[in-house]
């Protein structure tokens, strides 16, 4: 106990100066006062705690009651810039994980409100999200935190109950905060991570230009709240009874212990979405439970390497099921009961594999949502009106791809902004709605994810695409092209249309490496486009990495695999399709198109059935806008692989791209289409050495 | 603490170690006798299809898919320049741990047939002779006399580091072989 008492009274200080402001000094002795924050550094024996509560219930009721008597007047201070927070590295990453939930949602609302400001609920929600985030803050000492969150939640406040309404000037104020909140959460997440610590922000300026909204919304009715921050140095939480409140003002309360006897007419008061992070008597060890069950039914963070390997197992487990399935020595029995439970096991390995992938998709609106305050930032910028629109937001996909679109979207957005959309004066001249329409959607399409983005503004001009890329030799003059290829010249790498560099877009960078983006997802991308009308662009995406969709082609004894997405078709070719160049190079004219041909047994030196290409097949396989047909003697079908990768023995091989456990338990080699069309320059070299 | 007791003035580093170390697992290949130290290997398995990956030196076989794993095989006979043969039912696939800088990595050895696992004490190895030629014998730990006859003791790191599989010219193991 003497250990506890020296502990205890460290903290004490901090208490005691709150505490002051209920007058509250004679109840409260040295020893009895403890902040949770020496809880959590102190242990003690079962007995000792129950102590410990109990005095602490005892101070709290008397201060309650003299609380009522001085009418719930927060303490006031100046919140100091430091971060002084709890070392516990699992609460701070629950905070940081619930924040960015928070500031995500708090984005989105505010800009639908800013767009509708009458949505009650929204503003209700966007109150609920700062309350929460305050409650976390006040939990763990971020102050900072805590005190712009609390601004804004008051400032919210008036909104709520209908006393001020929605005005641009307080959309522009919340999103400075949460801006300042997202500066936070990252000074949070650099010190678990043990990153650098990026400089801690200033949050004078921005208290004061919140409190001085708040009063001039309410006409000065509220004075109060001029300069009204909390500060406490002790890990404090707020406790705000909820909608039940009649007084206008937001009854802050301050010392650890008012809280902890709070606690129980806490919980029947408020809402539950507002009982953030507060604490039971029992303090530190309840508390974390109640953060911690409250993620827990939230989402459970897991490793991406994990969940690999389930992937990765799942998918080696479908694949022994089907041999198993498919063995002859057990279907030839003809027993009827084995069949059932075949079945059934075919059945379960199907739903564990579902879920499983399902594990790994996450829905896109977070990633819409993202761009939607750069939009709306960057149309102000450029003097462009623009109300975006989103459709789709629950459709799910692959995180590793949500992740990896994020950049290319960004870029596309953009460029549609800078490029396509014009300013409202053109608009209008053109007959438009001076307010342009950006559209994101997203929508599953046939095993796949088609994302796109729309806009009416002024279309792709293929005359001016075709000049520019004549002009920077992209093309040859002359060139005859259909539109879709013209279009698809802005990918080209340093093009760009834009006759002024702006700091969004027109380096000439941009498309080119969305499409490089896009193509290492294995998606693709389709522009249409009409002339003073729009351009909307398609990204197709398949579902997932981990999975693809493989041809299963024979060459002599040697299986291999062509993923889907580098086919573009396949077909018999007859005699008159073919055609030898100086007698060793062939090509193969198909509908009036002239495609290289390369034989896959030559380049991998392999035995082939036939070296007539009548008696085999052809594949048009195609990368990055090019195409050439494969000859290979035979196709086996059509398979859903997991792509493993080789061992770095093999690294040196040019055309494969990894490898795949086969329906019968062989391995399949999985080709490299590019690696294969390149490997042939490098044998020329080779041999012209 | 007293240091463990060592032998032949070497420090071995704990006792569970120094006798895996000692243990060999002793296979054939062509008419020589191999052994390899038994904590570097995973598991023994029969000869089993393996898909041949293209351009590849002779002796790199190609890989197999041990249980949802891909790894490749190397065959050994073949790599130490020995006669060719055909597989028999003896013929297996000697699963070994290799370590190299990015980490443990799994490389199956053809082997000729596996004899069985002896225990080797240090006194009773000897480094490699020296056979003339000025160049130390590559891929060898040491040879040991066991019973009257030698086993040569295979150093894995070395044999299946990825720049000695990727080697085209085939490495026969003595230079006065022919």
């Amino acid at each position: 106990m003497m250990s506890l008492m020296t502990e205890a009274s460290a903290g004490n200080n901090a208490i005691e100066r709150t505490v002051d402001d209920f007058a509250l000094q004679a109840v409260v002795s040295d020893a009895e006062v403890l902040t949770i924050e020496d809880l959590s550094s102190v242990s003690f024996t079962e007995d000792e705690t129950r102590f410990i509560t109990a005095r602490m219930q005892s101070i709290v009721q008397a201060q309650v009651s003299c609380e009522a008597e001085c009418g719930g007047e927060p303490a006031r201070a100046e919140t100091p810039a430091t971060l002084v927070f709890e070392e516990d590295p699992e609460m701070l990453a629950g905070f940081v994980l619930e924040s960015d939930e928070h500031l995500i949602s708090i984005e989105e609302q505010i800009l639908m409100l800013e767009k509708d400001p009458s949505l009650i609920d929204t503003i209700h929600a966007v109150f609920r999200s700062f309350h929460t985030i305050k409650g976390l803050a006040g939990f763990l000492g971020l102050s900072g935190v805590q005190a712009v969150a609390h601004e804004v939640e008051t400032l919210l406040d008036h909104a709520r109950n209908l006393r001020i309404s929605i005005t641009p000037e307080i959309v522009d104020l919340v999103l400075d905060s949460s801006e300042y909140l997202k500066r936070e959460v990252a000074l949070v997440r650099a010190k678990i991570s043990g990153a650098p610590l990026p400089s801690v922000c200033d949050n004078t300026v921005l208290l004061r230009t919140l409190s001085k909204a708040t009063a001039n919304a309410v006409y000065g009715r509220l004075h109060p709240f001029q300069e009204q921050t909390v500060h406490d140095q002790t890990p404090a939480a707020i406790v705000e009874p909820g909608e039940t409140e009649s007084v206008p003002s937001i009854a802050t309360l301050t010392t650890p212990a008012r809280e902890v006897a709070q606690i129980d007419e806490f919980a029947s008061l408020t809402q539950p979405s507002q009982t953030a992070a507060l604490q039971a008597p029992e303090a530190v060890p309840a508390a974390r439970k109640l953060i911690r069950s409250e993620m827990a039914s939230a989402s459970i963070r897991v490793e991406t390497s994990k969940l690999d390997r389930l992937m990765d197992m799942v998918g080696e487990m479908v694949i022994a099921q089907s041999i198993l399935s498919n063995s002859p020595r057990l279907t030839a029995h003809g027993n009827a009961r084995l069949a059932g439970e075949m079945s059934r096991l075919a059945r379960i390995t199907g739903e564990v594999q579902r879920c499983a992938m399902s594990m790994r998709m996450m829905p896109i609106g977070p990633l819409f949502q993202k761009n939607a305050k750069i939009v709306r930032d960057l149309s102000r910028r450029n003097g462009k009106q623009v109300s975006l629109e989103l459709s789709g937001e629950a459709t799910e996909l692959d995180k590793t791809i949500a992740e990896e679109l994020s950049d290319p979207l960004l870029h596309m957005i953009r460029n549609a902004l800078d490029h396509g959309i014009e300013p409202p004066e053109e608009r209008i001249a053109a007959g438009k709605a001076p307010v342009a329409s950006l559209c994101l959607s997203a929508e599953h399409q046939a095993g796949k994810i088609v994302i796109s983005i729309s806009d009416d503004g002024r279309g792709l001009d293929p005359q001016r695409i075709l000049n520019k890329a004549i002009q920077k030799g992209l093309i040859d003059e002359g060139t005859q092209l259909a539109q879709e290829e013209i279009f698809k010249l802005i990918f080209a790498p340093g093009f760009s249309t834009a006759e002024k560099i702006t700091d969004i877009s027109g380096r000439g960078v941009g498309m080119d490496v969305v499409r490089k983006h896009v193509e290492t997802l294995r998606g693709r991308i389709e522009i249409k486009s009409e002339l003073g009308k729009g351009t909307t662009f398609f990204i197709h995406l398949p579902l997932t990495l981990a999975i693809i969709e493989g041809l299963v082609i024979v060459v002599g004894q040697h299986r291999y695999i062509i993923p889907v997405f580098s086919v573009r078709e396949m077909f018999r070719p007859t005699k008159d399709m073919y055609f030898t160049v100086q007698g060793h190079e062939e090509m193969i004219l198909m509908r009036g198109e002239l495609l290289p041909l390369i034989r896959l047994h030559k380049r991998f030196d392999l035995e082939p059935r036939t070296e007539d290409i009548c008696q085999g097949l052809l594949v048009v396989c195609e990368f990055s806008e090019k195409q050439f047909c494969l000859f290979v003697d035979d196709l086996l079908g059509r398979q859903e692989i997991v792509i493993k990768s080789l061992d770095d023995t093999f690294k040196s091989t040019m055309g494969l791209a990894g490898c795949a456990i086969l329906g019968d338990g062989g391995i399949g080699l999985i080709l490299d289409v590019a690696g294969i069309f390149h490997s042939a320059s490098e044998r020329k070299e080779i041999a012209a050495a | 603490m007293a240091t463990p007791p060592t032998s032949n003035g070497l420090i071995s580093t704990s006792l569970s170690q120094r006798i895996s170390s000692d243990k060999h697992l002793i296979f054939s290949l062509g008419s020589e006798e191999f052994g390899i130290q038994v904590f570097h290997i995973k598991e023994i398995i029969g000869m089993q299809e393996v898909t041949a990956i293209p351009k590849m030196p002779a002796h790199v076989k190609g890989v197999i898919n041990l249980r949802g794993q891909v790894i490749p095989v190397i065959d050994l006979s073949l790599k130490f320049a020995f006669p060719s043969r055909e597989y028999t039912h003896q013929t297996c696939i000697i699963i070994v741990r290799s370590q190299t800088p990015s980490g443990e990595r799994l490389v199956g050895a053809i082997a000729d047939g596996v004899t069985e696992v002896l225990t080797i004490s240090a006194q009773d190895i000897e480094h490699s002779p020296d056979f003339g030629s000025g160049a130390p014998v590559p891929y060898l730990l040491g040879m040991a006399k066991v019973r009257g006859k030698v086993k040569l003791l295979l150093d894995i790191d070395q044999v299946f580091s990825v720049d000695a599989l990727m080697k085209l010219e085939q490495q026969p193991l003595d230079h006065d072989r022919s």
